[in-house]
């Protein structure tokens, strides 16, 4: 009885907001501004990695090769750094869960490619990751870490928090001022 | 309702900032996508792989260099067709020919056998388009038939 009531306090002070979704924020958020800028450079490049998914209209796909990219960097800044978090959040989840379905369209057609997820040959690390059922289980972990930094009401260890706990601290003094 | 304004000025942010570096890169390409991505339509080959369709007599090569550099060698049985020469009625006459077409020049950096093949496609001719990456020097490097036909 006691051991579940741990259990029971740990999941609610993991809802709450502690420093595992702290934790999973911050990889999180590292891993998006890593993969947003290793695809950066290269816009071209990403936009035929979009083509050979072949769901976007032609004519779309280079704005989209322009635009994911980009969000993918804004939104792990925001993250690691801490700053609009419930909205970087809710963005990260709902883009990989787009991720997840493009996938998975791709692979009911019963396609195969390289998933182009990160670009990592430019930092001379070989890895190709062919589309597959894994890399949809990996999308969806990934969109369920978001899930659990969007439900939480806490962040530790972000400029959110310290501002508000400064402001808190603060807040005797500028009610006299 | 502050949520969504979030996710919206996010979206706006990330689109200027993706627009802007887009706008300053070497290799930004907005206004060219189209030609950029029917260009993905013509396969680019290495030599063995333009042996194999050489030697299973399906494809029809052609050298899409000067005549001056054709005559003075070319792979055994190609046509030629210099992409500098606006060759509208030459192309046309590839139009019918329903079999793989395998264009080569003079290695990666020359652009006339990608010019070449996107004429094709421009004509509506969108699939079985080749072109060797390192044309006709890697061909004869390899020890591929070669034909000669200057004085």
């Amino acid at each position: 009885m006691n051991s579940e009531s741990m259990v029971r306090k740990g999941l609610n002070s993991t809802l709450y907001g502690n420093r595992l979704t702290a934790a999973v924020r911050l990889l999180l958020g590292a891993m998006l501004l890593l993969s947003g800028a290793l695809k950066l450079p290269d816009p071209g490049q990403f936009a035929q990695v979009i083509a050979r998914y072949d769901i976007i209209p032609p004519d779309l796909v280079p704005y989209a090769a322009v635009l994911v990219p980009a969000l993918e960097a804004l939104l792990g800044l925001l993250l690691a750094v801490g700053y609009r978090i419930r909205a970087a959040a809710c963005l990260s989840l709902l883009m990989m869960l787009a991720f997840a379905a493009f996938i998975t369209v791709n692979l009911v057609r019963g396609r195969s490619f390289d998933c182009g997820c990160f670009e990592v040959s430019r930092l001379g690390i070989e890895l190709v990751e062919t589309v597959s059922v894994w890399v949809v289980v990996r999308d969806l972990v990934f969109a369920a870490g978001f899930a659990l930094v969007v439900r939480a009401q806490r962040h530790l260890f972000s400029l959110e928090y310290l501002v508000e706990r400064s402001r808190l601290k603060n807040l005797e003094k500028s009610k006299y001022e | 309702m502050r949520l969504l304004k979030d996710i919206i000025a996010i979206v706006v942010a990330a689109a200027a900032a993706g627009l802007a570096i887009n706008l300053f890169h070497p290799r930004g390409f907005v206004p060219v996508s189209r030609q950029d991505l029917a260009l993905k339509r013509v396969v680019s080959i290495s030599e063995a792989e333009a042996k194999i369709k050489y030697d299973s007599g399906m494809a029809l090569f052609i050298d899409a260099r000067e005549k001056v550099a054709f005559e003075a060698g070319h792979i055994a049985g190609a046509g030629n067709i210099p992409a500098d020469d606006q060759p509208a009625g030459a192309l046309d006459a590839l139009m019918d020919r329903p079999r793989e077409i395998v264009f080569y020049c003079d290695g990666p950096e020359c652009g006339a056998a990608a010019k070449l093949a996107r004429a094709m496609i421009g004509r509506g001719y969108g699939r079985n388009l080749y072109v060797i990456v390192d044309g006709f020097p890697g061909w004869e490097e390899r020890g591929y038939p070669v034909e000669r036909s200057g004085k």
